[in-house]
């Protein structure tokens, strides 16, 4: 690379590290920044100066309901999803652990089959997987957009919940999966997941599989976004 | 399990680091991330209402954007950051996000620093954010000593959402200007870190 090549990326490392990049510059930039030991030193020693401007805003006090309001719903959220094996955490609520704490914490044999199965079946869509405690789940194979070859995606659905699992996905540095659920024109926003070198990731949706007719992913920011700001990588109907 | 169980694990959990709270709270431990909140959600609070300008606004982006890490801890990587820095952008994306939605595009942006008053006598402060509140009043009056138009960029970029292009549009000046003038605020304020502001 020349030297006004360079230079032009550091030019742009200011705004960059702003977020005030285009989407398609700041691809670049990160693209670049991954080969160039000068620029990640910089972008290091600059990033100290975007950490200051949230500290120059005056601080407020958060509403006491906006506390209780996320509380309710992250107790709930785990509840539904079972509570982790954490010392933190009462026996008793352990083995309340449910489907999907289970599906979530140790991968189980009838899960490898299932897996096989699917690898065998090709496009079988539906089939129903017996859990062995007397519940019933649904795996169905999703669609993967062509951009993404190789890609494969299942969701695994018990009732309202269920869990969506990927492999072959490029893992992306400044960027995340979010999970949607859709129903009609309706997308609201389900969760968030990294894939690891692999390819490989999952995420767990605990409740809204009953009120949406596909579940899908596609690739958004750090953070995730409120809408869908590209097409859907993963598409899984319901 | 006791019921002063629970409590006493609290207090274990009170006197971990940001960074060792994560993974708990990637494993749905709620007492994990309530820690984390409490740490971080006035902050968290006060940036995004710096951003959209409205209380009820500011509510809903940092309810989402807790919940967004509530329910992908996994997505906080050591290796870039501090948690409270990783928290703030993923709120700052929020209320950009909003911001971007509600108006069409962006936004127009208050360009005073101290623009929203602060509320001393409501907020019972620890230690530890006492001391943030301070650091921020330095940083505040650091910051009021780079040229205007230096500031003006950086904050139309971080706190408007707006890009380099946006900005140059807005202002009425040359793109290379816009960049020019973010890379001597950001070399600026990087020299007041070092030199202890």
């Amino acid at each position: 690379m020349s030297s006004q090549d360079h230079s032009r990326y550091e030019d742009d490392l200011a705004a960059y590290l702003l977020d005030a990049l285009a989407e398609d510059e700041a691809r670049e930039m990160e693209r670049h920044i991954d080969g160039c030991p000068r620029c990640q030193e910089r972008a290091r020693w600059l990033q100290a100066s975007v950490e200051m401007l949230p500290t120059a805003v005056e601080q407020l006090e958060p509403p006491p309901e906006l506390r209780e309001r996320l509380m309710q719903t992250v107790r709930a959220e785990a509840a539904a999803a079972g509570a982790p094996d954490l010392p933190a955490v009462p026996a008793r609520t352990r083995d309340r652990r449910g489907w999907l704490g289970r599906l979530l914490a140790v991968p189980r044999p009838a899960l490898a089959l299932s897996a096989m199965l699917l690898a065998i079946g090709g496009g079988l869509v539906g089939y129903t997987l017996g859990t062995g405690d007397g519940t019933d789940s649904t795996t169905v194979q999703a669609q993967v957009d062509p951009s993404v070859s190789g890609a494969r995606a299942t969701l695994e659905r018990d009732g309202d919940q269920g869990i969506l699992r990927v492999s072959g996905l490029p893992q992306h540095r400044n960027r995340i999966y979010e999970v949607w659920l859709a129903r009609g024109e309706e997308v609201r926003p389900a969760g968030l997941f990294q894939v690891d070198r692999g390819g490989a990731g999952a995420a767990a949706i605990p409740h809204g599989l009953d009120d949406a007719d596909q579940v899908m992913v596609t690739l958004e920011r750090v953070g995730g976004s409120l809408r869908p700001t590209s097409d859907p990588l993963v598409t899984a109907k319901i | 399990m006791p019921e002063q169980g629970p409590n006493v694990e609290i207090g274990d959990l009170q006197r971990l680091a940001d960074e060792d709270l994560m993974p708990l709270v990637e494993r749905k431990d709620p007492a994990a991330f309530e820690i984390v909140y409490d740490r971080h959600g006035g902050a968290a609070y006060s940036l995004a209402y710096r951003i959209v300008g409205s209380s009820v606004v500011a509510e809903e982006v940092t309810q989402e954007a807790f919940l967004s890490v509530w329910r992908s801890g996994a997505r906080f990587d050591r290796a870039r950051g501090s948690v409270r820095t990783w928290l703030l952008g993923v709120v700052r994306n929020r209320a950009i996000d909003v911001l971007r939605r509600e108006s069409g595009r962006a936004p127009t942006v208050s360009l005073e620093l101290d623009s929203v008053p602060e509320q001393e006598s409501r907020f019972e402060a620890t230690d530890a954010e006492a001391l943030r509140r301070e650091a921020g009043r330095e940083v505040r009056g650091a910051l009021t000593e780079l040229p205007e138009d230096q500031l003006k960029v950086v904050q139309l970029a971080y706190f408007g959402g707006l890009s380099h292009s946006e900005i140059a549009e807005v202002l009425g000046m040359p793109l290379g200007t816009v960049k020019g003038r973010m890379r001597l605020a950001m070399e600026k304020m990087r020299s007041m870190l070092a030199e202890g502001v």
